[in-house]
């Protein structure tokens, strides 16, 4: 079976395991997470949310977790995903690279806006 | 609505990504339908969904687990045959399928039956219209002599007399008519002068004929009427 490819990593895996630190999420609430902090930029749909997941679990940045009852619906039952040691590395490399751009962008003079 | 619809989208992905989170993306569907209310979200949503069916269907079929069959495996060396899916093919996926197929062999008809080659392509070389208008061209272009002449064979399927009931052919020509002869089998049958309408007869043995028309001028708006008796063939 050929390999998911993770090395760059793509937005949406980074997106996923960005939206993962912290808490453990189910699908629609990591889709949701992923549109607050990219200011609606990014909406990842079924097929490239799920196709990512399953590149992250085979490898293992993510794992998932026993099925949890939804509160909203207790007839169903989702799949919530937790970010691993190696999840958490492989993320905060991505950002540590992501700084120091900032950094570069900011002495460049190229960034605008208060909160920069 | 939308998570119905995206139910039979979701049957174009791989077996096993269908079988995996197949359930998880109609319940993500399901969940952004209910929290996104309106026409604009609605737009959205499936603008968002087609666009990930576009990014994500390509990807995942490229990576999609497959199982090495090998030929001819059956029993004493016979060749044999097996499924690739353990599930029999979908009926609601086969429609959709044979739709699309209906619908892409449409358009392509549709395209060859307009594009400018589709005469030159498809064209029925028995045509009678066809081989009195490329005799035409072939009158009027700058190599042909001043005459013009049309040639082409016929093949009668029994003995025709010269009083049959109906003409062997028939040529309507445009005001002011035509002059010029006749001929079948390289004899003349038939010399006429400045007509509109010329009806052929002869004596005709079963069998193939060449037939030649020679008129002292190109003809315009040639027509032709077709004989019970005879069929037209490509000259030889």
């Amino acid at each position: 079976m050929p390999k998911r490819k993770l090395d760059p990593l793509p937005s949406a895996a980074f997106n996923i395991l960005l939206a993962l630190a912290g808490e453990d999420l189910h699908g629609y609430a990591i889709m949701r997470q992923v549109e607050e902090h990219t200011c609606g930029r990014v909406r990842l749909g079924p097929g490239t949310l799920y196709g990512s997941l399953q590149t992250l679990l085979e490898a293992e940045l993510i794992k998932e977790l026993d099925a949890g009852s939804d509160p909203e619906d207790s007839s169903e039952r989702r799949r919530y995903y937790r970010l691993t040691r190696a999840g958490l590395k492989v993320v905060r490399s991505e950002v540590e690279g992501i700084a120091q751009i900032l950094r570069v962008a900011r002495a460049k003079r190229l960034l605008r806006g208060a909160d920069v | 609505m939308s998570e119905k619809l995206y139910a039979i989208l979701i049957r174009l992905y791989p077996e096993h990504f269908r079988r995996t989170y197949g359930e998880e993306a109609l319940r993500l569907v399901r969940d952004r339908a209910r929290d996104e209310k309106g026409l604009l979200a609605a737009a959205r949503l499936w603008l968002d969904l087609l666009v990930d069916l576009a990014v994500s269907l390509p990807r995942e079929y490229s990576i999609a687990p497959t199982t090495p069959i090998p030929a001819a495996q059956g029993v004493s060396g016979e060749p044999s045959f097996q499924l690739l899916d353990e599930r029999s093919p979908n009926a609601a996926l086969l429609f959709v399928a044979g739709m699309f197929s209906a619908l892409l062999f449409l358009a392509c008809v549709t395209a060859v039956a307009h594009s400018p080659i589709f005469p030159t392509l498809f064209r029925d070389s028995h045509s009678l219209q066809w081989l009195v208008q490329s005799n035409l061209a072939l009158a009027r272009s700058p190599v042909a002599a001043p005459v013009g002449e049309y040639s082409f064979c016929m093949i009668a399927v029994r003995d025709i007399p010269s009083d049959s009931a109906q003409p062997l052919f028939t040529f309507n020509f445009a005001p002011p008519g035509a002059s010029g002869v006749a001929l079948i089998d390289g004899k003349t049958v038939q010399t006429f002068g400045n007509d509109e309408h010329l009806s052929i007869r002869a004596d005709v043995f079963a069998g193939d004929h060449p037939f030649a028309l020679r008129l002292d001028r190109p003809a315009e708006n040639t027509s032709l009427s077709t004989n019970d008796d005879f069929k037209y063939c490509s000259p030889k």
